[in-house]
């Protein structure tokens, strides 16, 4: 709120309207399961240098993955983000081989944790 | 114009120049008296070089936010931090500040037009500035998942997304050494220091403004930039960086205007105009790799007809460095760009109206841009507004989604205040909702 009325003392209300967005949220439970599928879009655009690709790799990952994280209060998330950790930290050589082969299962393999947060739709995950 | 003229105004210009920095002296004073003690200053300020003491310790006991490694949102609060730095460090204040004349020091100016210095609308240029200080401010322009341990969370740990904002304070001056004659033409040689401090910052719940201050604070460290360098939190992700660039300029009437300073960070930084020829060029050497991350280059401030104001034509290329986590074979981002302006059509007696537009050749997406500002004649673009919408792509690799979002803009005096600026989303493309603040002093 006090973040609201400086904004306003500068006489900018549209400005210090926005301003009042919270710098802070609590985590959604789906949180790094998104991670992940952006740390794959990352590696694809970085590796073959095409953003649509990027984006048509993400749209996959995410249709053709479901998130089982249940509750971010009980679930052991820090180990969870070993899952994006190990996508990100993937070789163009590895990327380009799984990207070719289509499927998620290869993204999967990168981490044992990946298969704790994210199933293959349509298979079981690993 | 003849010698006797020129010389009088040359003679004005810098009396009516000393008389600003008399100003400018007495205003710093004037700050200076009504601050606190120079050793408490000097507390607050090495506090705020240690960002991680700086989070929220007081307020919510020991709930720190730390980023997560290894998510895209945090490869891009390293480069966040790294562009900071190249666009509102000291080159980017440099160039945004000292070469270009400020809406305060022009208003100054018009009020010294019975010396002869400046009139707008004149085919003079109005004056550059002698001082000039900047702070600048980034909020939210990433959000990047943390988790928040300790005892102060309420719970052993709590995980959630925490903006974070990037500040940037920069200082520089102008000394006039040496007024000689050359070929006729009346010539001044000046040395020019500029530094600044740069910072990125994980904004806590519960201070207010604690960006804000931090970097009203880091004014005092653009005096002793090598001083700021490498101060980092433990987790080596909240740092504050300095820089300076020092150097002379050589004004030799209408044979041309030099700059040639040293950039510590970097290497070497000149600037060349030449008023018969309306041309200028800028660049940026790298000396390590005999790179050029920054060229301008282009005409500009022609008048064709005197109802349509002034022209101005020219391209400019940046390469943004990444930051200092990078995934494996990603390039710097480079904005290279086509721009025009025409700038003081008359619309009547009292209004003025600038056109703008810009190509963008680099990076994709590209975003064009396409404007104009109405002012008021003798303000000098005191007061601007702009309003507008941006279509925001879909970019998964970088963590963002798209949509079309407001973006408003807003110039007043010294002060600009702006959302989703689209000069800002050029060089932070993963920014979304985001929203500056920007205050120049230039006399």
């Amino acid at each position: 709120m006090e973040r609201c009325v400086g904004l306003l003392v500068l006489g900018w209300i549209a400005v210090g309207w926005v301003g009042c967005a919270e710098p802070y949220e609590e985590m959604s439970p789906d949180r790094v399961c998104l991670d992940t599928a952006y740390a794959v879009s990352n590696r694809v655009y970085t590796c073959l240098g095409d953003a649509d690709r990027a984006k048509q790799v993400f749209d996959d990952f995410q249709s053709q993955t479901t998130c089982i994280v249940q509750d971010i209060g009980t679930e052991p998330i820090a180990g969870y983000y070993d899952c994006p950790t190990q996508v990100l930290n993937a070789g163009c050589g590895e990327i380009t081989t799984i990207a070719a082969t289509g499927g998620v299962e290869g993204y999967l393999g990168l981490s044992p944790k990946c298969p704790l947060i994210l199933t293959a739709r349509g298979g079981g995950g690993q | 114009m003849s010698d006797l003229t020129r010389s009088a105004r040359v003679n004005a210009e810098l009396d009516g120049r000393w008389m600003r920095w008399a100003v400018a002296i007495a205003l710093l004073a004037a700050v200076g008296a009504a601050s606190a003690p120079a050793a408490a200053q000097e507390d607050a300020y090495l506090e705020a070089l240690q960002p991680s003491s700086g989070v929220g310790q007081t307020e919510i006991g020991d709930c720190i936010p730390r980023p997560i490694s290894g998510t895209v949102p945090y490869l891009n609060t390293f480069n966040a931090k790294e562009t900071n730095a190249q666009i509102f460090g000291t080159v980017g204040f440099f160039e945004r500040v000292m070469l270009r004349p400020s809406s305060l020091g022009a208003a100054l100016a018009v009020d010294l037009d019975e010396l002869g210095e400046f009139e707008e609308g004149d085919d003079e240029e109005p004056p550059l500035p002698f001082w000039a200080w900047e702070i600048n401010v980034i909020n939210n322009v990433v959000r990047v998942p943390v988790v928040n341990l300790g005892s102060g969370c309420g719970r052993d740990v709590r995980y959630g997304m925490q903006s974070m904002d990037l500040y940037a304070a920069n200082s520089a001056l102008r000394i006039p050494l040496l007024e000689f004659t050359l070929a006729g033409e009346r010539s001044t040689v000046s040395v020019f220091y500029a530094g600044g401090v740069t910072a990125n910052l994980i904004e806590n719940t519960n201070p207010v403004f604690q960006t804000y201050r931090f970097a009203g604070i880091g004014l005092l460290g653009t005096y002793m930039p090598p001083a700021v360098l490498a101060f980092e939190d433990d987790g080596g992700f909240q740092q504050i960086s300095g820089d300076f660039i020092v150097g002379a300029r050589g004004d030799f009437g209408d044979f041309g205007d030099l700059y040639l300073g040293y950039v510590w960070s970097q290497g070497i930084y000149t600037n060349l105009s030449i008023p018969k020829l309306k041309a200028f060029a800028s660049a940026l050497i790298e000396s390590e790799e005999t790179d050029v991350p920054l060229l301008e280059a282009g005409l500009k401030a022609i008048k064709l007809v005197d109802s349509l104001g002034k022209s101005s034509l020219w391209g400019r290329r940046q390469e943004l460095a990444l930051g200092s986590q990078v995934a494996t074979g990603a390039e710097p981002l480079r904005l290279t760009t086509g721009n025009f302006s025409q700038e003081d059509i008359r619309l009547g007696d009292v209004f003025l109206l600038d056109l703008y537009g810009s190509y963008a050749f680099e990076p994709e997406p590209f975003l064009h841009k396409v404007g104009g500002a109405i002012h008021v004649a003798g303000l000098y673009r005191f007061v601007r507004l702009s309003v507008g919408t941006i279509d925001f792509p879909d970019q998964p690799h970088l963590a963002v989604t798209g949509g079309r979002r407001w973006s408003v803009v807003s110039d007043l005096g010294p002060f600009r205040v702006g959302y989703n600026d689209p000069d800002l989303f050029d060089a932070f493309p993963y920014a979304r909702d985001f929203y500056n603040v920007n205050v120049k002093l230039a006399f």
